[in-house]
């Protein structure tokens, strides 16, 4: 009776979650055409797992998994002595600028539909004898966009036709160490490492007159930069913490190539650059805090402030403007921690609910996204498998855009959370 | 086929973890120890004997001060020796940072926006008496359009003729930037070389605004080479105006010259100057008398005289075609390169809105399009490659000179200025006067 009341209750979570009303799905990033700019949001903060995004990305207090080195390294002293973690991630959304895309050279009548499908985050970590460290590698950013393949045929003719891709990601590795001071304070530091790349391609052919106009651009990234976190029980159920990540140049070596061909008479000009690309990224810092205001009820709350106004561009050595300002973001959640039975043993099931409020830094449009988040954990003694999902809309264009992503985090463990 | 065994990919990542850590790490804590600032002392004799065997990376002397390029090793060499400097890259505003160790940008050897900016500012500061740089307003993104006035006593407004050129009023025209842009530094770099230069510069007030179109500009370069028009969001999935077609005589005159159509490259916005930068150019013409114009564009290698808006040919149309054939066959001496000529409506297509026929209809002023090479779309259409830079500007510098030495010999007199003034302009200019910075 119980197991199947278990059941229903998953049942349950699953419908509510594949019911919500399906958002106009777009592009988060408003205007922002950049090389750089990001698939969703600016405000990235560590790579976020299924426990901790259905509990509205709160993460600086809560060590669901060794995702946390990322987040707050301080959390990794509270896990068990052993945990190996997997989480990727589908992500449904359509694009409304990016590239030529509806910034005027080539213009769509609907948003373009896009999917991903993503292994987002891969660590270990062990905690032995009050020293914790971790080694993970996870995917920060990923710079893939729909194709643009157009013709125009006349007369049965091709007359033109243009192709436009890109693709790109952005790794980040990271090793930590946390250090148990006393029974209610850890501390964290993160080394991490970024490197990745960027391609986009663009093709103009005028079939008839042999031409062909391209524009290639390249970049290879690379970056160091440090994060910190401390945690204090306060109380026995009141718990907070502050992070922080330093700001760091993510640089890039970057190619250039336009190219002018013409088969008919063998014009051929080419004009290329190799330069160094710096990508600002701005100080991060944070305040957590969470409470079991209930026996199985825990309550999270996590504020994030990102200096956005500092952020600065080199592209190609030359400085560009990116008119942004900083801003404040804010995660709360509630995790309710159920246990039922399953096959004689008895598993945790947590509940998870929470809400993101997420300014972008852009200046214009001055926009923000309200994001809900659920999610359900099945934890075994050793093996932990978690759900999450989101669903966001943005408020303050006009254009009411919204994405929604679903999160699956795999998790073996060896050992107590502490 | 080998199995993919995920736990050997898993060690491999690790290793490549630590080895990037020893690559990464490095480079990054050695460049903290290797900065280096612009610093400025006093150029007193006390400190050009206490410098003068240090082997110092010099800048330039101006307004009583050393510019030097310092490490933290100068500094606190100078600091041994007393001599007091100014941290001079921390006084220029972020706009205005020169960044020494880097050149060229993604479009190679053209200019982008940032770079004119560089190359103005690096101009005035280093021609102080022959050379000013002006703000004539802002772009829709908020760029600045810069006009550089080459005269002696270039910070008085004197009595001569006026002669402006422009350039980059579509975006994808890049040679457009480099011909005015270089002909203003010919200019100062030969002032002091060359008498004929110097007497043309003593006599004249030269104007070059060689990006009209800095957000387009800066369009082409990073997203879409062939963009054309300015950037302006037109409301229905559309960008741009066409600049070219914004100006305010026989605007919108019919849709063969223009477009209605917002998608269109040659739509002609909602108004005459209804763009920024048209109407930056509409001001400085209004603060001005100019005796001449030449706007830059390609591609062709035609010289274009008004009108465009119609088959008519202009009341003064033997003294057009005169000056364009001159100017053809002065550039022609340079390399051998034939630029045909005639009035635009007949030589290329119809276009209305243009600046030329504003600038010739308006205030009646000699008025020339210039599209610079590829002679044929088969030759390069709006591409040139970076070595022909020089020589298109090489030829194009005859028919510049050649122009303003037009108009210093026939500018009016003080009365006949004065009787002009009152005459003109011929139509509805308004005097919102745009204060330069």
């Amino acid at each position: 009776m119980k197991i199947s009341k278990f059941f229903g209750l998953l049942l349950s979570i699953f419908s509510l979650l594949f019911s919500l009303p399906r958002p106009a799905f777009s592009q988060l990033v408003l205007g922002q055409y950049e090389d750089e700019a990001p698939l969703q949001t600016w405000n990235t903060f560590g790579i976020t797992t299924a426990a901790s995004l259905s509990r509205g990305g709160t993460s600086f207090t809560l060590s669901d998994d060794n995702a946390v080195s990322l987040s707050n390294p301080a959390l990794l002293a509270k896990l068990p002595k052993f945990t190996l973690t997997f989480s990727g991630s589908y992500r449904a959304t359509t694009l409304n600028k990016y590239g030529i895309v509806n910034t005027g050279a080539y213009s769509s009548s609907q948003n373009s539909a896009f999917k991903v499908y993503s292994g987002d985050f891969a660590g270990i970590s062990f905690n032995i004898r009050g020293w914790a460290f971790s080694l993970s590698m996870g995917v920060q950013e990923n710079y893939i966009r729909p194709e643009v393949n157009w013709d125009f045929e006349f007369a049965g003719q091709l007359y033109y036709s243009i192709t436009y891709s890109q693709t790109g990601i952005l790794l980040n590795y990271n090793f930590s160490l946390a250090k148990k001071i006393t029974n209610g304070i850890a501390l964290g530091l993160g080394l991490n490492l970024i490197q990745g790349t960027y391609k986009k391609h663009l093709e103009e052919q005028w079939t008839q007159a042999d031409q062909t106009i391209s524009d290639d651009k390249a970049h290879d990234f690379y970056g160091f930069y440090i994060n910190g976190g401390i945690v204090f029980d306060i109380l026995k159920n009141f718990t907070v913490a502050a992070v922080v990540r330093s700001p760091y140049k993510k640089n890039a070596d970057s190619e250039s190539l336009y190219r002018f061909f013409d088969s008919t008479v063998g014009t051929d000009i080419q004009i290329d650059s190799s330069e160094t690309s710096i990508y600002h990224q701005p100080l991060m810092i944070g305040l957590g805090l969470q409470s079991n205001i209930l026996q199985n009820l825990i309550v999270a709350a996590d504020a994030s402030f990102l200096n956005w106004a500092n952020y600065k561009v080199h592209y190609f050595g030359e400085i560009l403007r990116r008119d942004f300002k900083d801003v404040f973001r804010f995660n709360a959640g509630l995790e309710f921690r159920n246990k039922y039975p399953l096959f004689n043993t008895i598993v945790d099931v947590p509940l998870r609910l929470g809400v993101i409020y997420d300014p972008q830094p852009m200046i214009n449009p001055n926009s923000y996204y309200f994001c809900y988040t659920l999610g359900v954990g099945i934890h075994l003694s050793k093996v932990h498998l978690d759900v999450g999902y989101i669903s966001g809309r943005e408020y303050g264009s006009g254009f009411a855009l919204a994405f929604r992503r679903i999160f699956l985090t795999f998790n073996y463990v060896i050992g107590q959370t502490i | 086929m080998d199995k993919i065994n995920p736990w050997n990919l898993f060690t491999k990542r690790l290793l490549f973890l630590f080895f990037l850590q020893t690559i990464f790490i490095a480079p990054v804590i050695a460049q903290n120890y290797d900065l280096t600032e612009i610093i400025s002392i006093e150029n007193s004799h006390i400190n050009r004997e206490k410098i003068k065997y240090l082997h110092l990376d010099l800048l330039m002397e101006k307004d009583g001060r050393i510019y030097i390029v310092a490490d933290s090793e100068v500094m606190d060499g100078f600091n041994g020796q007393s001599i007091p400097f100014i941290l001079e890259i921390h006084n220029l505003s972020p706009d205005n940072q020169i960044d020494v160790s880097i050149q060229g940008g993604a479009n190679g050897d053209f200019h982008s926006y940032v770079e004119l900016e560089r190359d103005f500012l690096d101009l005035e500061n280093t021609f102080p008496d022959l050379a000013k740089v002006y703000d004539i307003g802002d772009s829709l993104e908020s760029r600045n359009i810069y006009a550089l006035k080459i005269s002696d006593n270039v910070l008085n407004d004197e009595d001569e003729a006026e002669a402006l050129f422009l350039g980059c009023h579509h975006a994808r025209e890049w040679i457009s930037v480099e011909v005015p842009y270089l002909f203003g530094k010919y200019l100062l770099e030969n002032y002091h070389q060359d008498v004929s230069i110097k007497n043309i510069v003593d006599q004249s007030e030269i104007w070059i605004v060689p990006l009209v179109n800095p957000d387009g500009l800066e369009y082409s370069i990073h997203y879409y080479r062939y963009w054309r028009k300015n950037r302006r969001d037109n409301g229905d999935g559309t960008y741009g105006v066409d600049l070219n077609r914004n100006y305010g005589y026989q605007w919108g005159y019919d849709n063969n010259g223009s477009s209605p159509n917002t998608g269109s490259e040659t739509y002609r916005g909602t108004a005459p100057f209804s763009e920024p930068e048209s109407l930056a150019i509409r001001d400085l013409f209004a603060q001005h008398h100019f005796l001449s114009l030449i706007s830059y564009h390609s591609y062709g290698g035609v010289i274009l005289y008004p009108w465009g808006y119609t088959f008519q040919s202009p009341d003064q149309d033997a003294l057009l075609k005169d000056l364009a054939s001159n100017m053809s066959q002065q550039m022609q001496t340079v390399n051998g390169t034939f630029y045909s000529f005639g009035q635009a409506s007949g030589s290329l297509y119809t276009t209305n809105g243009d600046t030329t026929d504003w600038s010739f209809g308006i205030y009646g002023i000699p008025s020339f399009t210039i599209e610079l090479p590829p002679p044929s779309s088969q030759l390069g259409e709006f591409f040139n490659a970076e070595e022909d830079i020089q020589p298109i500007f090489q030829e194009n510098l005859k028919a510049a000179l050649f122009l303003i030495e037009w108009a210093i010999q026939n500018k009016p007199s003080p009365k006949d200025s004065q009787e002009k003034i009152l005459k003109k302009p011929r139509s509805n200019v308004t005097n919102t006067l745009k204060k330069y910075q």
